[in-house]
């Protein structure tokens, strides 16, 4: 699949017009653009830094958008939107893995999650992680869209409290919490 | 409230206690939790459940300001990995002093206080020591700038252990294999003092040379900011691998190792490509006892993990004792004695499982014979048992032996040597009663007594009755060191040739023979049976006993001749010194009768039997058990010689009898099931075979354990009967176990239950499947015997018929199955015809009948042969096939042809039986059943 700059670009445009199926659509080409970037990122600034995925996706948005800035309201759907797109590749990537592993074809752990540096532990069992957190939203909505917002858009707590709406401490709480469940859960 | 409310509502509870709890000082939260428990105990575990498992470093922002490039001499390159304790990061020494890659370790947030930081550097110095090349060593270390501790580590360019096993699809056994590999440098550092205690797959890496190298040994406890030998934080392990005692704050020692070195490995184990069938059996035992949640029922060292699982991808006896693997390579061993000497009844069958098992049935009544004592008690216990009042007798018996146990166990008043003596009687008449458990505590009792008293005779003699009972219990480790100690005893306090002596050497060689090292238990008989000549004299009955072990010794090492002569011996001295009517006699005859049957002499064996049942009726009358016992011995012969009636009232008999006379979980009474369940089986009555052989496999496993032979033999006996009564599903997945289990044994599961597998899978339509199988036992019979047995001739035509029924080309495999068959029977008694039948089958469905007419008239010769019920399955498809063929369109033709079919549909599940061309004639061709059913 290729989808031209200007493709998203449109797509994006019209999701800031109020189509919110666009943006779904846009997305895993954006999160193309992402992992290009962050490779490259990887390899110009090898051992130095971290991407910072926040800045990164910014970045990425206004450069395809070319929108200095998205009100919140934009950021948030954009956010949890990019989380569950996120998600879902990291999901289908692991799946694709294991096959891979399976067939006995070599495999490396390093990666774009690395790269982003996603606040995933490099041992994760994604698709595992993928059912309890499904779970977790089962009886507690809120509490999993924070991990959700965490992991996979890699927001800091304290841009998850500002997103949401949130007191800080409490998502710090949550945020401890859904970790201890999950542990717990992954555990078993 | 719907359900879903209901959790969220619950779930609000959990988090509002967590959001409390949380944020108080440690102290104070153990007396909150139990505020909470007070009105809510559920909730106040999910609470502390969930406070243990947090991460304390998810309640603080993280510092994310990027990492200085340099920590000490090293330059940090890219980071390897970010876990819950911190960092690490692929680094290298910055000074250039030397090439070396380090992973470098950083705590994510704490900071040792002056002190702790001194005792980080003293402990630091003592894992640098820790030199091992499986063990990555501690290159460095050091406090950083910003009081951060920091740990470089040699880097290991390798895969992770789970990582790698999957990419290189090891075995289950490869798995086991390099796994020992982990355990002798986990050993190592045990050795140095060192604890890992945060072992799991991330921390075990396989390098190029496809070895295993350690990571962070030590490092767990080095980084843990509590410093402790307990566990009070959750930061330094990982929940999925944690020990018990670490979940539960507990000391953490060497066995918090061992507990996760078996949850690692039970974890590879699992992910095998043959994991799931292997996961029981004596791995699992291994696995079981190194993850015991008490630390000290864990192995007592790492290395003693590593023994007994060297010694299982060995097949060795495990060396904790464990398991039951002895005795089954000794089952092994006398099943493999006789495929050459296969009977015609073996060779008949199509589906051939369920003739080795009536072999087993049989020589138990055998085996009966070789314990003499408890024969005696078992005389002497019903000795003039009235058969009318028989019915309960084991239950009075018991009550009087309970009774008077108890008042042996209270009383003051006798002197302790007389108690002593009682509790001995006692426990040997719970012996006879197959009462082991009871047995042993009295027989214990009498042993503590008389070591208190200090009589060696009297220490010797209670030794060697708890060692005899251990080996009843298959305990053999424990009855050799007992039994070992009574001979020593005997031997220095007593003359040369004393019969306490040969008594010890006799229990000792028995004990040998059942661990299966037959070749130590031949040297303690012809060691008894000498002194027994040199103080009895040659005719002696003292010495037929010690001779009559040792025949039956010879027997298990399958040097069958020497001991025909033997038991001829015994029975010739026995005949003339006690007359012709004696028990002993009878006991001979026994033994002689059933070695005749297994040798396929049934003229001769039938006689001898009959005789011994005979003077066992006369002595003890109807009702006895050793009458029973006689019985099954005689209804075996009758089964192999294929007269079933004859054999199922014998069997029904002993069954009854055995059923009055002893408890129900007694192992006669289920040995006399299981011959009952074998001999309707081959009657094709399967409806009423499934529910003995049921009740036989959950005595067996209750009374022996899962995996011991006879429960597996049993479960495979009760798989062949589903097999024909359409529930191949339900035989699949049983039979998988037995071959998983047996396969534990020697690599290799009988080649009997493998066909059986392939039938089972065949007949659900797994065609591929079931050829593979079929191929796996002709290539374990090949490595079993060579080419040309008589079991090989089998194999490859149930091969055939796999392939044939799978749609590959099967004639080469029918033609060289009848080849083989036709060479083992010029050295055998081998009935050609099913091998003629299954190739003119073959010829038949692919219209050849001018090939398949000829083969078929041949075989039509045979039928007239007295060669029992078994055959016929064969008589009736030879008809069918033969008349296919003839049948030219004429009315007689037709139905001379409907006749065959009616005969064969009589047989129950015959399905199973059938070849493929016949069960495909019976299907299409034969006329839809008629009012005549």
């Amino acid at each position: 699949m290729s989808q031209s700059d200007g493709d998203i670009t449109q797509l994006l445009r019209r999701w800031r017009e109020g189509d919110p199926g666009a943006l779904d659509e846009a997305l895993p080409a954006v999160w193309d653009e992402l992992r290009r970037i962050a490779a490259h990122e990887l390899r110009a600034h090898r051992g130095h830094d971290t991407l910072q995925p926040t800045a990164l996706v910014n970045d990425v948005f206004v450069r395809l958008l070319g929108a200095k800035n998205l009100d919140i309201g934009d950021r948030k759907h954009l956010y949890t939107t990019a989380a569950k797109v996120m998600r879902q590749v990291l999901v289908d990537r692991a799946r694709a893995q294991a096959r891979e592993k399976r067939g006995g074809g070599a495999w490396q752990r390093v990666d774009f999650v690395e790269a982003l540096a996603l606040p995933i532990e490099a041992d994760t069992d994604i698709p595992a992680l993928d059912e309890a957190l499904k779970a977790l939203a089962e009886h507690d909505g809120r509490v999993a869209q924070i991990v959700e917002l965490r992991f996979f858009a890699g927001l800091e707590v304290s841009e998850v409290a500002i997103l949401l709406d949130l007191d800080e401490r409490t998502v710090y709480r949550d945020w401890a919490m859904a970790r201890a469940w999950l542990r717990q859960r992954l555990a078993a | 409230m719907n359900a879903n409310d209901a959790l969220a509502g619950r779930f609000a509870r959990v988090r509002a206690a967590f959001h409390d709890l949380i944020e108080m000082e440690y102290s104070q939260r153990d007396a909150a939790l139990a505020e909470l428990a007070r009105t809510d105990s559920a909730l106040a575990d999910e609470v502390r459940a969930l406070i243990l498992h947090t991460d304390e470093a998810d309640l603080v922002a993280q510092q994310e300001q990027g990492p200085p490039l340099q920590i000490g001499p090293f330059r940090l390159l890219r980071r390897l990995g970010r876990g819950g304790m911190g960092e690490v990061w692929l680094a290298e020494r910055a000074d250039g002093a030397f090439a070396q890659a380090v992973a470098l370790k950083r705590v994510r947030d704490g900071v040792l206080s002056p002190d702790l930081a001194r005792r980080f550097v003293r402990e630091r110095q003592i894992l640098a020591r820790l030199q091992h090349p499986q063990i990555a060593h501690l290159v460095d270390g050091g406090v950083g700038s910003d009081g951060r501790p920091w740990l470089a580590m040699e880097y290991v360019d390798g895969e992770r252990i789970d990582d790698w096993c999957a990419t290189h699809r090891l075995t289950v056994e490869q798995r086991v294999r390099l796994f020992v590999g982990v355990c002798d440098a986990v050993s190592f550092a045990h050795r140095n003092l060192v604890v890992h205690r945060d072992l799991k797959p991330a921390n075990i890496l396989v390098d190029a040379e496809g070895r295993p190298r350690l990571l962070d040994f030590g490092i767990a406890r080095l980084l843990d900011p509590q410093h402790t030998d307990r566990t009070q934080t959750i930061t330094a392990m990982t929940p999925a691998y944690a020990a018990p005692e670490q979940r539960e704050g507990g000391d953490i020692t060497t066995a918090t190792d061992v507990y996760q070195l078996g949850a690692v490995l039970r974890e590879l184990v699992g992910a095998a490509p043959d994991g799931a069938s292997v996961l029981r059996g004596d791995l699992a035992r291994i696995l079981d006892k190194a993850c015991e949640s008490l630390p000290s029922a864990r192995f007592a060292g790492v290395a003693m993990l590593a023994a007994d699982l060297g010694d299982w991808v060995e097949r060795r006896p495990l060396r904790s004792g464990l398991g039951s693997r002895r005795q089954r390579m000794r089952r092994m061993a006398w099943q493999w004695r006789w495929p050459l000497a296969m009977t015609v009844a073996v060779l008949l069958a199509v589906g051939t499982g369920v003739v080795l098992a009536l072999r087993e049935a049989r020589a138990k009544a055998r085996e009966a014979e070789v314990s003499r004592q408890t024969t005696q008690f078992m005389v002497s216990l019903f000795k003039g048992a009235d058969p009318t009042v028989a019915r309960g007798a084991s239950l009075s018996a018991q009550d009087l032996l309970d009774q008077g146990n108890a008042r042996l166990h209270g009383s003051t008043r006798l002197p302790s040597a007389v108690r002593a003596r009682l509790l001995r009687t006692v426990a040997d008449s719970y012996v006879a009663l197959g009462h082991y458990e009871r047995a042993l505590e009295t027989a214990q009792e009498a042993l503590d007594l008389r070591r208190a008293e200090g009589d060696p005779g009297d220490i010797a003699d209670s030794l060697d009755q708890v060692g005899n009972i251990f080996r009843l219990k298959a305990e053999y480790a424990r009855a050799e060191a007992l039994l070992r100690e009574a001979l020593s005893m005997r031997r220095a306090a007593l003359p040369a040739d004393d019969p306490a002596i040969i008594d010890s050497m006799t229990h000792l060689a028995a004990l040998e023979g059942a661990q299966g090292d037959f070749r130590a238990a031949d040297a303690l008989f012809i060691e008894a049976a000498q002194s027994a000549r040199r103080r009895f004299g040659d005719g002696a009955v003292e010495t037929a006993r010690q001779l009559e072990g040792y025949a039956v010794n010879l027997d298990d090492m399958g040097r069958r001749n020497e001991a025909l002569t033997v038991y001829r011996q015994v029975l010739d001295i026995r005949e003339r010194a006690l007359g012709p009517d004696d028990p002993d006699v009878a006991a001979t005859l026994l033994s002689l009768g059933v070695h005749l049957t297994d040798s396929g002499h049934y003229d001769e064996a039938v006689p001898l039997l009959e005789r011994a049942l005979a003077i066992r009726r006369a002595v003890f009358g109807e009702a006895h058990p050793l009458v029973a016992i006689a019985q099954i011995g005689l209804a075996g012969a009758h089964a192999d010689k294929g007269r079933l009636d004859a054999a199922e009232d014998l069997a029904t008999s002993a069954v009854e009898s055995l059923k009055s006379a002893l408890l129900p979980q007694h192992p006669k009474t289920t040995e006399a099931l299981s011959m009952l369940a074998l001999v309707r089986t081959l009657r094709r009555d399967y409806v009423g075979a499934i529910p003995l052989q049921r009740s036989v496999l959950a005595t067996f496993e209750g009374t022996l354990g899962e995996n011991h032979p006879d429960a597996l033999t049993a479960k495979n006996n009760l798989a062949y009967a589903l097999l024909h009564v359409g529930r191949a599903a339900e035989a699949e997945i049983l039979l998988r176990d037995v071959i998983a289990h047996k396969r534990d044994d020697n690599g290799q599961a009988s080649v009997q239950h493998i066909q059986n597998l392939a039938n089972a899978l065949m007949l659900q339509g797994k065609h591929a499947e079931a050829v593979t199988w079929q191929r796996r036992a002709v290539d374990v019979q090949q490595a079993r015997e060579g080419p040309s047995s008589a079991v090989m001739a089998v194999a490859l035509r149930e091969l055939a018929i796999a392939k044939e029924v799978a749609g590959q080309d099967p004639e080469g495999d029918y033609k060289a199955a009848l080849a083989v068959a036709t060479r083992a029977s010029r050295s055998h008694v081998v009935d050609l015809r099913p091998w003629a039948v299954a190739l003119a089958a073959y010829l038949v469905g692919r219209q050849r009948c001018d090939e398949a007419v000829p083969l078929l008239q041949k075989a039509d010769g045979a039928d007239n042969a007295n060669l029992g019920e078994q055959d016929a399955v064969a008589v009736g498809q030879r008809r069918l096939l033969f008349e296919a063929c003839a049948m030219v369109g004429d009315a007689r033709g037709r139905e001379a042809f409907a006749r065959s079919c009616q005969a064969l549909r009589a047989m129950p599940g015959i399905e199973a039986d059938v070849y493929p061309t016949t069960r495909h004639l019976l299907a299409t061709h034969c006329p839809e059943q008629t009012a005549a059913r």
